[in-house]
């Protein structure tokens, strides 16, 4: 591995983008490959299809590139790049209504296809209960009101704090905490019978 | 902290996101309210219970990603594409390297411009009476030297007046003496500048400015003749006496009889003697007892001459 390579492994979020910002393409790659599986997922949870996943996730991408220059060094990378993230996929609730749709979530939860077994999550290091958990957790999110859903899953597979939530979405922390707690409420109805969670009362 | 502050911060605190003075707060409320407990531990246990697992992207993600970003940059607008330009080159310039570099070369380029030559490397100018360097009465004499040699080899009889020992051509050349005299401004012999003054007498009607007749290819042949003895005279000066015979002798054998022959006669006897080859000279002087304008002069010489 060249000294080149190296400096980019280590090289925060941040620092990659103001590289990119100076010309260095090699460090978006680096973004892209560090980034992807989280926007990815987010993207997949929220929209429960893997191909129009994949499809907002590159344009969250391209509008990555689109607007570097937007980007400030005293910016938090993951947070901006989800508020780019919230921005496109507000497009997508416009452009696909029925992604926003609760009750055509709630039939697909109903009927156990809002992730069918080739789009779930790779379970081959979980056990079979853990995984029929995943998706039980999976569905009960996408039944969840738009805005629930996305904070919701900016916390949960996004891994962004309470404030970075509510600066990607434009929310003050306390509307965040509001819709976080109460999609809490709801996935803890859908869980509380199992025996993960009465495990993890203990 | 109250019941109603911590279901507040609760979801705060199951994610440690709470300063350690809050977190105190509420670990302190927590320890005695069974409620806020019971919430707290439900919501940890939710919030592990949810752990979605990360999904991996579809194969070629990144690479289509990349693909995009290369198609946008493609047609990246040209005001884009200069802020891009401008921000390259100015992070290059913000490295010290490329920063200094530049200003050794502006130093280098500046010191070419803008530092003279320091004034003991610059050649020696000496300045004559004339107020003119010396390197260009240098140039006049030998001009003035080569002239007179061309001269005689030539055609001296015809250079001048087919009468050269007629009046009429003495007065001008008298003047064009005085003039010549003037510009090489040499008073070695105050019988010279003597004679210099008297010649000119305010007579030239350019007695204002007694340098312009001095080009010697806009002046007559008396004219001619006065500046070869001008330039014999600044041999003289320049070289000294034993240089500046042999035009003395050449001006005074060709205008034997003339004004200008008989200061040429003059100042080749003066060189003489200075050279001790007292015999010449005396017989020069001699031949100069006859001559109106020098007879007094040449006879005190003379007689100088016996004294000694």
């Amino acid at each position: 591995m060249t000294r080149h390579s190296e400096d980019q492994k280590e090289a925060t979020d941040e620092l990659l983008m103001v590289r990119y910002q100076r010309g260095r393409r090699d460090a978006f790659a680096s973004l892209v490959t560090r980034h992807a599986t989280t926007i990815f997922s987010v993207s997949f949870y929220l929209l429960g299809n893997e191909v129009q996943a994949d499809k907002l996730a590159q344009d969250t991408f391209v509008e990555v590139v689109r607007e570097a220059a937007t980007f400030h060094l005293e910016a938090q990378f993951r947070t901006w790049v989800f508020g780019l993230f919230h921005k496109i996929s507000s497009k997508y609730y416009a452009e696909f209504p029925d992604k926003g749709d609760d009750t055509r979530n709630a039939s697909r939860v109903n009927s156990t296809d809002a992730l069918d077994t080739e789009s779930a999550p790779p379970a081959s290091s979980r056990s079979f209960r853990s995984q029929i958990l995943a998706r039980r957790v999976a569905n009960r999110v996408a039944t969840l009101p738009i805005p629930m859903r996305e904070v919701f899953l900016y916390k949960q597979a996004g891994q962004l704090s309470l404030q970075n939530i509510a600066t990607a979405t434009g929310a003050d922390v306390d509307t965040v905490r509001h819709l976080l707690r109460a999609a809490f409420d709801r996935i803890q109805d859908c869980v509380a019978d199992t025996e993960e969670y009465a495990r993890a009362l203990r | 902290m109250d019941c109603e502050t911590f279901e507040r911060i609760v979801l705060d605190r199951v994610y440690l996101e709470l300063d350690e003075l809050t977190m105190g707060a509420a670990q302190r409320h927590v320890a005695h309210c069974s409620r806020c407990r019971s919430i707290e531990v439900g919501l940890r246990a939710t919030r592990d219970v949810c752990r979605l697992p990360q999904m991996a992207p579809m194969e070629g993600f990144t690479e289509g990603v990349v693909a995009a970003e290369k198609q946008i940059h493609s047609v990246l607008p040209f005001r884009q594409r200069a802020n891009r330009a401008l921000s390259v080159l100015a992070a290059y310039a913000m490295r010290p390297q490329p920063t200094m570099a530049a200003l050794l070369l502006l130093m280098i380029g500046a010191s070419l411009f803008l530092v003279r030559a320091r004034p003991a490397e610059r050649d020696l100018v000496q300045i004559t009476e004339r107020g003119v360097p010396e390197g260009e009465i240098e140039q006049s004499d030998n001009k003035g030297n080569n002239f007179a040699n061309t001269y005689v080899g030539a055609n001296p009889a015809g250079a001048l007046s087919s009468d050269p020992a007629s009046g009429a051509s003495t007065t001008p050349q008298s003047t064009s003496n005085a003039h010549g005299n003037k510009c090489i401004a040499h008073c070695e012999f105050g019988s010279n500048c003597e004679l210099d003054s008297g010649t000119l007498g305010g007579q030239s009607p350019k007695a204002d400015n007694p340098c312009e007749e001095a080009n010697p290819s806009n002046q007559s042949e008396p004219q001619l003749a006065t500046h070869e003895l001008d330039a014999a005279r600044a041999i003289r000066k320049v070289s000294g006496c034993a240089a500046a015979i042999q035009p003395f002798e050449v001006i005074r054998q060709k205008y034997p009889s003339s004004e200008i022959g008989q200061s040429a006669t003059w100042d080749a006897a003066e060189c003489y003697a200075k050279t001790n080859r007292r015999q010449i000279a005396r017989s020069l002087l001699e031949s100069l007892t006859s001559s109106p304008k020098y007879a007094k002069r040449a006879k005190s010489q003379l007689d100088s001459m016996d004294s000694h």
